[in-house]
């Protein structure tokens, strides 16, 4: 998949569309009625106002910042990541996963309801195979979201890439044997590869932190939501009922699927979205201990035990898997809740790929919560600016 | 110009309705007011028609009208709901609009939908209206320059936010972009 991709017609498309036809009854019409007024009429007809408060619903053509619930990251000292290992399950009697995230449920903590700044901070990898197909390499990000709560102050993300390496021993030997590079280009064609762009340079080497100043509709937010940003003021009125938050999250989808979300499926999988979203935003713990009951009615959701998280830590798995819609294979979604705190630990999904040699590999791309909350700190930040 | 803006302007709407008509419906996800926006940029047009420059200079300066529509277009307002009345019926009947937009929920389109708007809009001149350095600094108003280092920044931008996207649960799929 690339970008040309992501559009949702081209217009050869529209091409073979009544409504692409200038010549069709929709255009001629429109042009008929554009061409009943006098042409140059009034000159220049002023940009329309939009002043308003209305953040994110301005945003309906620049559905932006999904990524950013999930896309803290941050800052990582620390050595190397274990592989994720959700495949460890424990063996005996396990719990189902409607009991893991009931348990969840009751066990999330209170925490400190105020603060300058909502902090985030995660740690994110992505797998990818090397250009030759020969083996794996893992990259690592990190980053640290500051979401000021005053009106007007500045809210800041401190991104770091840490570096590529070959993922287990025995790609680190398949990259000794290809010379140890420490840079991989890939080439235009991606269809045989994943976790990376077409035309992209990889490099081993990590990079300093780089802070990106938080502009335009992210001013006065606090995430986002339903994939649209939300609004302080939002936030506090998400309701805590579980029928009441489904109610609202479903309500945010179709405001956003408005045309094309129809099919159940899809509804489905944009409502388990939106409950993992609930978790990254500053909500109550009666909003957060709701998402978790939601999310324990999905029926496919499969409990896997005790597992470790891709930074070591142990907690509760659950998953599901989804189809591929590129490949024809199968996705491995887990996630892993710390049963203590009631908190996500990490997300991540997992899939098999071939490599030239025909061995099948995982990778896996994922995303690791390391702290999240309210604080008077102030961002530390880094002299290079994006 | 304009001795006969009738038929410039006819003439003008042929060749760019299929082009404006993509562009919009790429970037706004209800058909209605796609409907609404295409109206709204040809209206503009018609109004500024000695304004508009000849030959395919004409499809990139309608793609700037476009665009500034787009962003003061409020979600759900319907200006000329008369004028689209049967545009809106085609579309609400188009195959190629039935399905939700691609890459959604991918990691791929989770990452671009994360840029700025001016990162997105960049990099959608090139990928999907397929428009080179000179027609995207016409289509902007600004240098080739500009635009040169601006899409520079923008694939970096992208190529991080991609990797740093890593997982979105439902949905994220492993893609091969």
């Amino acid at each position: 998949m690339n970008l040309t991709d992501l559009a949702r017609v081209h217009d050869d498309d529209l091409g073979d569309d009544p409504a692409g036809q200038a010549s069709g009854a929709g255009a001629r019409t429109l042009l008929t009625s554009i061409m009943s007024e006098p042409p140059g009429q009034g000159g220049r007809p002023r940009a329309r106002r939009l002043r308003g408060p209305v953040p994110w619903l301005a945003s309906a053509a620049g559905l932006a910042a999904a990524a950013t619930l999930v896309v803290t990251v941050v800052v990582a000292p620390d050595g190397p990541v274990p592989n994720p290992s959700p495949t460890t399950a424990s063996p005996g009697i396990q719990p189902s996963a409607r009991q893991v995230l009931l348990a969840a449920a009751s066990a999330v903590m209170k925490v400190p309801t105020s603060g300058a700044y909502w902090r985030t901070t995660t740690i994110s990898g992505m797998d990818a195979i090397s250009p030759d197909r020969g083996y794996v390499i893992r990259r690592r990000f990190s980053r640290e979201e500051w979401l000021a709560r005053r009106p007007g102050a500045q809210s800041w993300w401190i991104s770091q890439y840490l570096g590529a390496k070959p993922l287990t021993d025995e790609d680190e030997a398949a990259w000794r044997k290809a010379g140890s590079p420490t840079e991989w280009r890939y080439p235009l064609d991606m269809t045989e590869y994943v976790g990376v762009n077409s035309s992209e340079v990889v490099r081993a080497a990590a990079e300093e932190k780089v802070a990106t100043r938080l502009r335009g509709k992210w001013k006065g937010s606090g995430g986002t939501l339903a994939k649209e940003r939300i609004t302080w003021d939002e936030i506090r009125r998400i309701p805590s009922g579980e029928r009441e938050l489904r109610a609202y999250l479903e309500q945010r989808i179709t405001a956003h699927a408005k045309g094309g979300g129809n099919d159940p499926e899809w509804r489905e999988s944009a409502l388990q979205g939106s409950c993992m979203e609930v978790f990254s935003l500053p909500v109550s713990p009666a909003v957060r201990a709701s998402a978790y009951r939601i999310l324990a009615t999905f029926p496919k959701m499969t409990s896997l035990g005790k597992v470790k998280d891709p930074l070591g830590r142990t907690g509760e798995a659950l998953g599901y898997q989804t189809r591929d819609s590129i490949r024809a294979g199968t996705n491995q979604i887990v996630m892993v809740i710390d049963p203590e705190t009631g908190m996500p630990l990490s997300q991540s999904s997992t899939s098999t790929i071939g490599l030239a040699d025909g061995r099948t590999v995982e990778v896996t791309g994922f995303w690791a919560l390391r702290r999240m909350g309210w604080t008077d700190e102030k961002p530390s930040l880094p002299a290079k600016r994006d | 110009m304009g001795s006969d803006p009738h038929g410039r302007f006819v003439d003008i709407y042929e060749r760019a309705y299929r082009p404006i008509l993509g562009y919009v419906l790429r970037r706004c996800e209800d058909p209605d007011d796609a409907a609404d926006v295409v109206a709204e940029t040809f209206v503009t047009a018609w109004r500024r028609i000695d304004e508009i420059p000849p030959g395919d200079e004409a499809r990139l300066w309608l793609y700037g009208v476009a665009r500034r529509t787009l962003a003061n277009h409020r979600r759900g307002e319907r200006r000329h709901q008369r004028r689209t009345a049967a545009l809106r019926e085609q579309l609400a009947a188009s195959p190629a609009l039935a399905a939700p937009p691609p890459g959604e929920y991918t990691q791929l389109g989770r990452a671009f939908a994360g840029l700025s708007d001016d990162d997105r809009e960049l990099l959608s001149l090139v990928a999907w209206e397929q428009l080179d350095t000179e027609q995207v600094a016409r289509t902007l108003g600004i240098t080739r320059n500009a635009v040169r280092v601006r899409l520079h920044r923008a694939r970096r931008r992208f190529a991080r936010t991609l990797a740093a996207t890593g997982i979105d649960l439902p949905l994220m799929e492993r893609t091969a972009p």
